[in-house]
């Protein structure tokens, strides 16, 4: 599904991607752990296509296409989503905006992710943080991407909240097929890992500072960062080197 | 270029202005060029050219600064159309009127009043279009609200782009009499200059809304100034703008006059290419104990927005015109929604139509 070969990425002459590879099979689900200003937003960024990141080298291919070059909506049309960590407002009915996206049956995920009273206003104005990710993932419900990248879905917000986008996430992931028909993937940044309880990832990533340092079983990987903390991840028996 | 067009077009073009036949009216009136061309009778309301108003009343005289617009008006009034609401009398549908300007190199001069007795209520929804290639309008229009009468007036202009157009108008507000005043305008306009006065007694409220999206070497002057002159009269000036490749100057005064008086002027203004907009509010205050306030913020497109919602699939170009169409449209207070579907859909018709 996806390929990202020694991806450099910079903003404003800065680098912030060092060099990433990262490789995403068809009904995978990845995680990506790492401290504040590792550099796993921007990946989701150079992934979409966002300015104002800048691909300095390297190869983002996706369903065997290099889209490095590709405008935003062309990478979306392609079946790349991405839920925003930070969506902005915007003075625009979030209808309006469905009915542009426009894919059938959103109705019965507007009830799921209880926006009855949301899509009639504007886009995130005066949104809470939980009602922002559930009008994020309602988008991601519009457009059915096949590639899902998730930037924290759950950083402030409730349990409940968590639990509710969960379950809409895990059906746009056909978690209810079984694996092996599973077509759709996703990439999940995560900083406390409560999400993976909810959402089961096949690998989970280690970033810092801009490079992808170790991979491996999620639940393990967290629970490392967890007792030995990020500087420790380099020393991790899951670290294969490839960095 | 002058495009003819029939008479079905024509409907169609007075429809995007809001001279809808097949929407439920109360009365309506059509002129083209300097002539009446229908005037539908309503049972609520008493209607008539305004110059048979002149012969039968002892109209109320005009209250805004007098110019050369106001003395060709005075001296070569062409026509216009005369409105009374009885006392008490609550019309449920809108009065309907447009003013065509069909006629190349055509002057059009016209004078309306509209007079709401005490207690009574109306909406009226008035548009103005041209199909000439260049010309003139120039109008004065008065508004005289009785005690406790209200009045939504929604005008919904469409000229072209050689046309010059001098609205004049004055509004009277007695003791607790209603006046919110919206203004449309859309298409290209050589020349647009517009500001109206409004004149408040006690506890009167006058709300302005303009909705403005000039374009092509367009040239808007409007705003609106309100007088409170009586304890705790209140009024709003709001306009959203876009000006992209055009120039619009933004104008508004408020005058608290009186105690407890209060006003509150807002604009918000979108640059796209070389616009300019220039925003000029005023507040005056003549005795202590007002509150009146103003803020503007004008800005481009934000790039931010513009990615988000191609992040969604949309292209850039739609993505554009969807942050525009979400700029312009405002859920106006007090006004049916009917009309707010009105202004509505002039924005998808008109400003939506060439982007």
């Amino acid at each position: 599904m996806l390929k990202i070969k020694d991806l450099v990425v910079e903003v404003d002459g800065k680098e912030i991607l060092k060099g990433v590879n990262l490789e995403i099979g068809e009904g995978e689900v990845h995680a990506i752990f790492g401290p504040n200003g590792s550099g796993k937003s921007t990946l989701l960024a150079a992934i979409m296509g966002l300015p104002p990141y800048k691909i300095k080298k390297g190869k983002v291919v996706f369903k065997g296409k290099m889209i490095n070059k590709l405008p935003i909506w062309e990478r979306a049309k392609l079946g790349i989503g991405l839920a925003f960590q930070n969506p902005p407002e915007i003075n625009l009915k979030m209808k309006k905006l469905l009915e542009k996206i426009g894919k059938d049956g959103l109705q019965e995920y507007v009830k799921k992710l209880k926006m009855e009273d949301y899509i009639e206003r504007d886009i995130n104005r005066g949104f809470s943080g939980g009602e922002r990710k559930r009008a994020e993932i309602l988008q991601m419900a519009a457009q059915k991407p096949d590639l899902l990248l998730l930037d924290e879905p759950e950083s402030g917000v409730d349990m409940e909240n968590i639990y509710i986008i969960s379950k809409v996430i895990n059906e746009l992931l056909e978690k209810n097929k079984r694996i092996r028909e599973r077509k759709k993937s996703a990439i999940i940044i995560t900083h406390t890992g409560y999400i993976l309880d909810f959402i089961n990832a096949r690998l989970a990533h280690v970033m810092i500072d801009g490079k992808i340092i170790c991979s491996g079983p999620p639940k393990e990987v967290l629970k490392n960062i967890k007792e030995n903390g990020y500087e420790n991840c380099e020393k991790c028996r899951w670290n294969d080197g490839r960095a | 270029m002058k495009i003819a067009r029939n008479a079905g077009g024509m409907m169609e073009e007075l429809e995007k202005v809001g001279f809808d036949r097949k929407m439920a009216r109360e009365a309506s009136f059509l002129a083209e060029d300097d002539f009446i061309k229908e005037i539908k009778k309503g049972k609520n309301v008493e209607i008539m050219p305004i110059e048979e108003a002149f012969k039968e009343y002892d109209l109320p005289k005009f209250l805004g600064k007098k110019d050369r617009y106001t003395k060709l008006v005075y001296e070569k009034r062409q026509t216009g159309y005369f409105i009374r609401v009885p006392e008490g009398k609550h019309v449920t549908m809108p009065v309907q009127t447009a003013f065509l300007l069909k006629s190349d190199g055509f002057d059009q001069i016209l004078h309306n009043v509209i007079v709401l007795e005490e207690n009574a209520r109306l909406d009226m929804i008035s548009g103005c279009m041209a199909t000439a290639f260049n010309g003139l309008h120039a109008s004065i229009t008065q508004y005289y609200l009785e005690k406790g009468s209200y009045l939504t007036y929604t005008m919904i202009h469409n000229w072209g782009r050689n046309v010059r157009v001098y609205p004049r108008s004055s509004a009277y507000l007695e003791e607790n009499a209603t006046f919110i005043s919206n203004y449309v305008a859309l298409t290209p306009a050589r020349k647009i200059e517009s500001m109206p006065v409004a004149i408040l007694e006690r506890n009167a409220i006058a709300r302005f809304y303009s909705i403005l999206y000039a374009r092509e070497n367009s040239n808007f002057d409007v705003g609106a100034i309100a007088k409170l002159n009586g304890k705790g009269a209140r009024s709003e000036i709001i306009s959203r703008i876009i000006a992209q490749n055009a120039k619009v100057v933004s104008r508004g005064l408020i005058e608290g006059n009186a105690i407890q008086a209060k006003g509150h002027m807002e604009c918000s203004g979108m640059v796209i290419g070389n616009g300019v907009i220039h925003t000029i509010p005023e507040l005056k205050s003549s005795v202590d104990n007002v509150e009146l306030s103003h803020e503007a913020a004008i800005g481009k497109l934000a790039e931010e927005q513009l990615n988000y919602l191609m992040a969604r699939g949309i292209d850039e170009e739609e993505a554009k015109s969807l942050l525009i169409r979400g700029f312009l449209d405002v859920n106006i207070k007090g006004l049916p929604p009917h009309l707010n579907k009105a202004i509505a859909r002039a924005i998808d018709l008109m400003a939506m139509a060439s982007i």
